[in-house]
């Protein structure tokens, strides 16, 4: 049984072929993998792999968008399973929404602009900082629901797109 | 004299609990305060009384003087510390608390004053002779004048515009010849800016490093300093690595620094724990930058390399004794590094991270110091400030501390929340920083390296295995979902036990 992932912002297919308490093996884009399952308590994982070398990692529960955080070697990864909505970026968002509160400078795309995801629909100014959002997905500009100067609570829509199917 | 026996800790997170920590140790009792928001954070309980304040913004908690101080009197304390930021270095506060008849655990309000103004910190630094950049800040603004004076400066110079800041209306000159060119863009974009053209011209740093010298004085007249530490690394002038020693100083250097940090502690008459900044140029000149009159928050550091105990140093003078040790007792022995971990997304523009923390992790090396204000459970909203901990490593060589943070910061995970960890791990594994060639400018210039890298093979398998065998546990954890008891949910677990 295989499922499309996004880790780290790119789709990989994965397949699940074995699971129990020793043992976790699995292809990942047609690469098969095995790793011995030394230690688990709760979201700590030691895992050894063919050599023997010890990985020792951290997973992270679910998010409230379906994500995991996997920690180890340094590197801090993102990995959900891939909906329609989702983009080849590291976004998952599917809304082009302030992400936290803060002041809308401005609105960079018209109503019936085409865009695709990824390009910058708005800028928003919070916490002393500037920041991008994007288009999620790719689509079309359906309506501006917020005007620059707008200040806006997390989660507010500030442009609507219509997807449009790929 | 006067004994110090409590205190009322006027902030939160890891400072409190720092503050609690030493107070433990001198048997001072301690209250605490806490809005609602932090009602679940660990500094609460850890002291000995714990005081809501309610309200959901700043002003009415945590900068909310008449209420922390009223609370103060109530609570019979004999003085107050500030911590950091909030009000440590509000000349009013510290007014407001002598006033009260209790000691405020820092300088006086005066000397928080007089270093908290820009224009009179430079005063009070130029007439202790303390070197400032060299600059032209004056009345005349025709291009001739401006042309002399950066001449005078030698280039290369900095033309910045007087109104803001952020970058507009800047431009470095490298040599006279492109002076005038430089100077009408740069008011052109100021007044577009700012709607005020005006400028003032600086000596330009090249490499510059952030050296910043600790300054401890006491009530006699004593001032000494612990030494320096090199807070280069930073991100938008916020400070992500700090270390001391500081790679780029020769011990006559040092010295110099140093004693010139001793200097404006003694010109101002200084009391407690402060912090002397500069800028460093990589031709050994420094200057002043400012003085920050509390303890900062990259002050372990200096506590791991000199063994001294700052916050109990800062109650000890605030009780008016006599510093305990001389400046030729104060050494600085093998090499620590702090990293500061932020609940930021740096994949996303380092945008503020919100969630709440599953599991926080323990480091296991030894010389680690974990300092932290949260624990699992605890919510991370953008209420507060996005530092969560310190991470502080000894090691004898820079080497080892460099290693022993980078591994120590693999078990520090704060899962279920973004972190600066992994951008953290980067820099302390870049090449350059390895060779202590460590400017303000450093992000900046290695940005695309700092880049998150895209995963090689075997790392994809491991987060591939580490996903199913999570997904594993979940699935076989929402089978047991209805047996398994309330309690085991991270934010009640402490509840456990309690009848």
């Amino acid at each position: 049984m295989s499922k499309s992932v996004l880790i780290a912002g790119q789709n990989h297919s994965l397949t699940d072929i074995r699971r129990d308490a020793d043992t976790i093996a699995g292809c990942i884009d047609g690469d098969a993998f095995a790793f011995r399952v030394i230690h688990r308590d709760g979201g700590w994982l030691v895992l050894a792999d063919e050599t023997g070398q010890q990985h020792r990692l951290y997973v992270s529960a679910s998010n409230a968008k379906g994500e995991r955080h996997v920690m180890m070697a340094g590197m801090d990864v993102t990995i959900a399973v891939a909906t329609r909505n989702s983009s080849g970026g590291a976004q998952t968002a599917t809304r082009a929404a302030a992400p936290m509160p803060g002041t809308v400078q401005a609105i960079r795309v018209t109503v019936g602009a085409a865009v695709k995801a990824g390009d910058i629909v708005a800028i928003m100014e919070a916490m002393k900082m500037q920041m991008s959002i994007t288009a999620p997905y790719d689509g079309v500009v359906r309506a501006i629901c917020v005007q620059a100067g707008t200040q806006v609570s997390e989660g507010t829509e500030l442009v609507q797109i219509e997807a449009s199917d790929v | 004299m006067r004994a110090i026996r409590s205190i009322l800790i006027a902030n939160r997170g890891e400072i409190a609990l720092r503050i609690i920590a030493t107070a433990r140790e001198m048997g001072i009792r301690t209250v605490a305060l806490y809005s609602t928001h932090d009602a679940a954070l660990p500094h609460r309980r850890m002291a000995d009384q714990s005081v809501h304040l309610a309200g959901d913004t700043l002003a009415e908690t945590y900068l909310n003087m008449d209420a922390i101080i009223a609370t103060a009197k109530q609570s019979g304390v004999d003085a107050i510390h500030p911590g950091y930021g909030f009000l440590s270095e509000n000349a009013a506060f510290a007014r407001k608390v002598a006033d009260a008849g209790m000691i405020f655990i820092g300088p006086s309000a005066e000397v928080i004053a007089q270093m908290g103004d820009k224009i009179t910190a430079r005063e009070a630094a130029m007439k202790a002779g303390i070197p400032l950049i060299p600059g032209y800040n004056g009345e005349h603004q025709d291009a001739k004048t401006l042309a002399a004076e950066a001449k005078k400066i030698g280039f290369p110079v900095i033309v910045k515009a007087s109104a803001g800041g952020g970058g507009k209306g800047m431009r470095v000159v490298t040599e006279a010849a492109a002076f005038d060119e430089s100077l009408a863009q740069a008011k052109a974009e100021a007044k577009n800016a700012f709607g005020d053209d005006r400028v003032f011209v600086e000596k330009y740093i090249t490499q510059p490093r952030h050296i910043e010298v600790q300054v401890f004085s006491d009530a006699h007249g004593n001032h000494l300093h612990c030494f320096e530490r090199e807070c280069s690394i930073q991100r938008r002038h916020q400070k992500i690595i700090e270390e001391s020693p500081s790679p780029a100083l020769s011990p006559d250097l040092r010295q110099r620094i140093c004693e010139t940090a001793v200097d404006i502690a003694r010109a101002i008459g200084y009391l407690g724990a402060g912090t002397v900044e500069f800028i460093a140029d990589t031709d050994g000149s420094f200057y002043f930058l400012e003085m920050n009159t509390r303890l900062q928050v990259e002050h372990p550091v200096t506590e791991m390399v000199t063994g001294l105990d700052l916050v109990r140093m800062q109650i000890e003078v605030a009780e008016g004794k006599l510093l305990a040790i001389k400046q030729s007792d104060i050494v600085q022995h093998g090499h620590a590094i702090e990293c500061r971990i932020c609940a930021e997304d740096p994949d996303r523009q380092f945008m503020p991270a919100t969630g709440m923390i599953e599991m926080v992790g323990k480091p296991t090396l030894r010389h680690v110091r974990l300092e932290n204000g949260y624990e699992a459970g605890n919510e991370i909203t953008t209420h507060y400030d996005p530092m969560l901990a310190k991470l502080i490593v000894w090691g004898k060589t820079r080497e080892v501390a460099a290693k022993k943070l980078s591994e120590s910061l693999q078990e520090v995970v704060f899962a279920g929340i973004k972190t600066n960890r992994a951008y953290v791990q980067r820099i302390l594994h870049h090449p350059e920083f390895l060779k202590g060639e460590t400017y303000t400018s450093f992000v900046v210039i290695h940005k695309d390296a700092l880049e998150a890298p895209a995963l090689s093979g075997e790392m994809l398998k491991l987060v591939a295995a580490a996903y199913l065998g999570a997904a594993s546990t979940a699935s076989s954890e929402a089978n047991t979902k209805m047996t398994q008891s309330i309690w085991d949910t991270p934010a009640l677990t402490r509840f456990r036990n309690v009848s």
